[in-house]
């Protein structure tokens, strides 16, 4: 079985999130602004609530183990939402990360995506721990503050999300009407 | 198995185990201007799953009307996470009347008609699931008696799933892509876990739940799952967790006998080995001699070979000998949404003739 990467190991500090948007590439303005947007929304809603999750799971792996799967289906969603790519049906997520891996979330292709969510380990308590650790680098490499958005304290700092990217939609001259169908569906 | 007894003794146990009672519930309901509905504790908790960082996750019906779209609402009380949802109960009784009448139809119908559910009902889906199993803060299970009409309906769904993934595990396998193919061995072995679960009477949709209930279900006293479908489904999930191409091929070869078993628990014995398919129709428009950007109806568009243009073959056991080229085609084409493998296509007239024959006999 391949060794799992080490939260602090050489190559998880070594690997570069959301490469494109961390370069400084451009895009048009309107689908840059959505994509992001809907993307930011993701982290920040869905894979708090799966980092939870996991934390609830530490001592039950066959619950850890799905959650790792739900995650690894959610980072090819975002993934193809920052590439501006039709998401694909759920059942085809996770086989499209195991064998072509990500782009936009990070440049890495199947098998490495694979060890770096831990598909092939088993799910004990460390496991739980060095995936969380991960998910975490994940969220604070994203150039926005991914805040946990189901906590109370953070409602403020959603609302003011929600309201800058509004404006921004404003700005660029496009519908911010997309984020209703990703609030409704928390 | 007793699912009265199963989700109530779940749901004493939950509120115990964080030092609440069904007051403390009730009065949540009520300070949210709940004060005539019934509030229904659903989810994890009641299925005997839940972990310590589990939400609660309460459904109020009222005999108010509730607007569409509502959002449930947010509440954190004494460490407690809380979302609450109301329900209108017309809408309900809407639901439940329609569930018993889908229930009924054949297994292509019934899965056409539960998957635009959400588009024709105030109650969405995955409410209705758990407002079925849901304890009421009287202590009651008040929504199981609608469980026989769920049950067929929720087991056709995962039965789908389960053969869509079958289909391209095969695919992936012959197109050369054996981590796509484990993959979406994966996703079959879960989704016939929980065809299996549901057959037995135990509905829940969310896929990360699937193992837990997996093994709490072999358990004693549960007798939920079939004796083989167990055995077999036990062993495929601690092979497909092994990333070994060998392994992946010999369970690929082994869903056979799965889907043999559950077309026959569905009362669908002729659908295993079939293989429909649906097409969506989509315009080309050529680039030069070797491809094509197919264009559909969403705007949407990718870039083809146009050698690609190939139909799946008419079942699924000619899967094991089309070219890799053909498979990687089809493939692409079910991805990217131009190709459904969903028994949704499958005639209705097979299966009702069996359904006669049951009869008869």
């Amino acid at each position: 079985m391949p060794s799992p990467i080490e939260p602090q190991s050489p190559a998880v500090r070594g690997i570069r999130w959301f490469p494109r948007i961390n370069a400084g590439y451009r895009f048009a303005a309107g689908d840059h602004v959505t994509s992001t947007i809907s993307a930011a929304w993701l982290l920040m809603t869905e894979l708090r609530a799966y980092i939870e999750d996991l934390a609830g799971a530490r001592d039950i792996p066959d619950a850890a183990a799905l959650v790792k799967i739900k995650i690894a289906e959610l980072l090819l969603q975002v993934d193809a939402v920052l590439g501006r790519a039709a998401v694909p049906h759920e059942m085809h997520r996770l086989p499209l990360l195991m064998a072509y891996g990500l782009s936009d979330v990070a440049a890495m292709d199947g098998p490495a995506a694979t060890r770096l969510l831990g598909l092939d380990a088993p799910t004990d308590g460390a496991e739980v721990d060095r995936l969380i650790g991960i998910l975490e680098a994940l969220l604070a490499a994203f150039p926005s503050d991914l805040v946990d958005a189901l906590q109370p304290e953070n409602q403020g700092h959603v609302l003011r999300f929600l309201r800058s990217a509004n404006k921004a939609c404003e700005r660029v001259g496009c519908d911010a009407g997309f984020l209703a169908p990703l609030m409704t569906s928390l | 198995m007793n699912y009265p007894d199963f989700v109530t003794t779940n749901a004493d146990a939950f509120l115990r185990s964080r030092n609440i009672g069904f007051d403390m519930l009730a009065t949540l309901a009520r300070e949210q201007g709940f004060d005539d509905a019934q509030v229904l504790l659903t989810s994890s908790p009641v299925h005997g799953i839940a972990t310590a960082t589990s939400d609660i996750d309460l459904i109020c019906v009222t005999p108010q009307a509730v607007s569409k779209g509502q959002m449930a609402t947010q509440i954190h009380r004494d460490g407690q996470h809380c979302e609450i949802l109301p329900i209108g109960a017309d809408d309900l009784d809407r639901a439940f009347a329609d569930l018993a009448l889908l229930s009924r139809c054949a297994l292509p119908q019934r899965l056409a008609g539960y998957q635009r559910w959400d588009s024709g009902h105030a109650v969405r889906r995955k409410y209705l699931e758990r407002i079925v199993y849901a304890v009421a803060t009287d202590g009651g299970a008040h929504h199981l008696a609608h469980l026989p009409a769920l049950v067929p309906v929720a087991a056709a769904q995962e039965y789908d799933a389960f053969h869509q993934g079958r289909v391209c595990a095969m695919l992936a396998e012959r197109a050369g892509e054996p981590e796509a193919a484990r993959g979406y061995l994966i996703n079959a072995c879960l989704s016939a876990m929980a065809a299996a679960l549901s057959l037995g009477g135990w509905v829940l949709s969310n896929k990360k739940w699937t193992l837990r209930r997996w093994r709490k279900a072999a358990g004693p006293r549960m007798r939920v799952v079939d004796p083989l479908l167990q055995d077999r489904l036990t062993a495929m999930w601690s092979s497909v967790c092994e990333p070994a191409p060998a392994a992946t091929a010999r369970e690929i070869a082994a869903l056979d006998e799965i889907d043999r078993r559950l077309g026959l628990l569905m009362g669908a014995p002729s659908l295993s080995g079939a293989m429909p398919h649906t097409a969506a129709p989509c315009t080309h428009a050529a680039l030069d001699k070797r491809s094509a950007f197919l264009i559909g109806g969403d705007g949407r568009a990718r870039i083809a070979a146009t050698t690609e243009a190939q139909d799946p073959p008419a079942d699924l056991a000619s899967l094991a000998t089309i070219a890799a080229a053909h498979a990687a085609s089809l493939l692409r084409s079910a991805r990217s949404g131009a190709l459904s493998f969903s028994l949704v296509a499958a005639g209705s007239s097979v299966e009702e003739r069996e359904d006669a024959h049951a009869l008869a006999d």
